[in-house]
């Protein structure tokens, strides 16, 4: 009976647990867009829009936004967790699939994180046992609800960006999370200090917000197949609104002790909720809920069994 | 004295939306004498919005051991002794629930739900014993607690709450400007969390009334009424001091308790 307790059975539950993380409506909402054909959001832009600026002098970026395209399954194929259990039997089907453009935009045209080999085999391993998870270590930091970490909230759910002197403010609708970006030109908080948001300083270069990211716990991943950085990352995040509804968003991620060189990855917000003005971020209370995370895991033999048996099928 | 609930309290707590209008223009003609006072004294002005409102942004905390017991206590191992904040100390529970709260007490260390780091229910996350940030918009007072990520939308632009019952930590706050004070309505809570460690309860039925006022540019009075016809028998106040945090390189850590046990398979 236990062998009946498979890959699928496990993917399902992960399925569960995923879709239970309120991926944002704004995929459906978003004007239609084909990020695998479309051009690349780092791609300068010549649009000559220039944001309102409420008294206390910073460009607006107010209001709620999201991701296009959303989702934390997999930073070099982006995509949500949500339709996990449909793609893989979609694959055992013998339908290949077709990567969607990775948000790493630098190196280009790769598009993977460069990481040092030992990295590159933590990232593997973790990818491995997504869906045949034998250790805690394999279950993705979102399945616990911890804190989204660096970047990953922007692409977990939508958010609203809330602007008062001296702050921006992100509140995200998945798992209620919030951030606090000072505009005060501070240093950041000293070396033993490590936060699961990492700690934000802002400042404006125009109509760019430009928040630098040290003092990171890194125990957030970047999505569900494990790219991962250290807590000597340093992160800078830049976001340039370029019309009255769309974002550009950059991030680059420099950090020795996991990549061979920096890299980049890029990504587009769109205005969300624009035809429900009254939509309000409701509470998210995603650890209060938790139940199942560390039932997922399986022993070692029997995820091996799966993972001999999937290969019987595909072929 | 403090047995008997602020009157303006306990009027809030009855007015409906029609009647509002007539109470604003009471609190206007009342305001107007008070505010000529402060104008003629030599204390410094309290902080002020663009929009005229108090200015509560910036960071606040209690000093208090509310969160272990907000009645009356004596010291144990690791818990100060305090006094309580609840108006007259008693608390108005209906016979059975004196004796849930009995057998709560009895539980607390394994059964309050804050030991496994749940969002501690309104008014007890005011006075857990961490900071948290107020950042004032018109249209909202946004409040961002450092305990557990948690945070509050308390509403100024007039909407209401929404249909429910909806069962929420935190519940749905809707605030309006009663002259100087912020008046939150809080309703729409479930029944899974406790005012203190001491296993003072409620239940979904909970509404709390939760007034915000400065005492001084440094110093905010909060008050909340708590009204629960399944659980006590009459509404009860009870009150903190809020202080500002003053330290020039203040901010909002974090503490993500339930994480603590997993962190060692995240290096």
């Amino acid at each position: 009976m236990r062998i009946r307790f498979n890959a699928l059975m496990v993917a399902s539950l992960t399925t569960v647990i995923f879709s239970l993380t309120p991926m944002s409506s704004f995929a459906q909402q978003a004007p239609a867009s084909s990020p695998s054909t479309g051009q690349s959001p780092s791609a300068p832009t010549t649009n000559k829009w220039t944001p309102s600026r409420p008294p206390d002098g910073q460009p607006d970026l107010q209001g709620f936004w999201g991701a296009v395209p959303s989702g934390t399954f997999d930073v070099t194929d982006p995509r949500t967790g949500g339709g996990r259990l449909d793609e893989l039997l979609r694959i055992r089907a013998g339908n290949v699939r077709v990567p969607k453009a990775s948000r790493v935009v630098d190196p280009d045209p790769d598009g993977k994180i460069p990481y040092q080999s030992w990295a590159a085999t933590k990232q593997k391993d973790l990818e491995a046992h997504i869906d045949d998870p034998t250790k805690p270590e394999h279950i993705d930091t979102q399945a616990r609800c911890f804190l989204d970490g660096a970047t990953r909230g922007f692409f977990h759910s939508g958010f609203e960006i809330v602007q008062v002197p001296g702050y921006v403010v992100f509140l995200f609708d998945g798992n209620s999370e919030t951030r606090v970006v000072p505009l005060d030109g501070g240093p950041h908080v000293g070396k033993g200090l490590q936060l699961w948001m990492g700690d934000s300083r802002g400042h404006w270069e125009g109509n760019t917000l430009v928040i630098d990211i040290t003092n990171l716990n890194a125990k957030a991943r970047l999505d569900m197949v494990g790219n991962f950085y250290s807590s000597s990352a340093h992160v800078v995040e830049r976001l340039t609104r370029v019309d009255a509804k769309t974002i550009r968003y950059e991030a680059s991620f420099d950090d020795p002790t996991v990549y061979t060189r920096p890299w980049k990855m890029a990504g587009r917000f769109v205005s969300g909720h624009v035809n429900d003005p009254g939509y309000e971020i409701w509470e998210d209370a995603c650890h209060e809920g938790e139940r199942s995370a560390d039932r997922m895991i399986i022993p070692a033999n029997v995820a091996k069994e799966n993972a001999e048996r999937a290969k019987t099928i595909q072929k | 004295m403090p047995e008997t609930p602020s009157l303006l309290a306990l009027i809030s707590l009855r007015f409906t939306h029609a009647r509002r209008v007539h109470f604003l223009l009471l609190a206007i003609v009342f305001a107007l004498p008070m505010h000529a006072t402060a104008q003629t004294s030599s204390e410094p002005s309290l902080p002020r919005a663009a929009d005229g409102k108090p200015d509560f942004s910036g960071f606040w905390q209690v000093i208090t051991s509310a969160n272990w017991d907000i009645q009356d206590h004596s010291a144990q191992k690791g818990i100060p002794a305090g006094r309580g904040i609840v108006a007259g100390n008693e608390i108005p529970y209906q016979p059975w629930a004196a004796a849930k709260k009995k057998e709560n007490y009895e539980n607390r260390n394994t059964a309050d739900p804050e030991i496994k780091s749940y969002l501690p229910g309104v008014p007890r996350i005011t006075y857990t014993p961490f900071p948290f940030q107020i950042v004032q918009t018109p249209q909202q007072v946004l409040v961002l607690y450092e305990y557990v990520h948690a945070s509050r939308h308390l509403y100024t632009n007039g909407s209401d709450h929404p249909p429910g019952h909806i069962d929420w930590w935190l519940g749905d706050s809707r605030a309006h400007w009663d002259g100087d004070t912020l008046v939150s309505d809080v309703i729409d809570f479930n029944d899974q969390t406790w005012f203190d460690r001491a296993g003072n309860f409620h239940s979904d039925a909970l509404h709390v009334v939760e007034r915000y006022k400065f005492l001084d540019a440094d110093h905010i009075s909060y008050e909340a009424t708590v009204e629960d016809p399944k659980v006590f028998t009459r509404p009860w106040q009870l009150s903190v001091v809020l202080y500002r945090h003053k330290e020039k390189t203040f901010q909002l850590l974090d503490y993500e308790g339930y994480a603590f046990d997993y962190e060692q398979y995240y290096p």
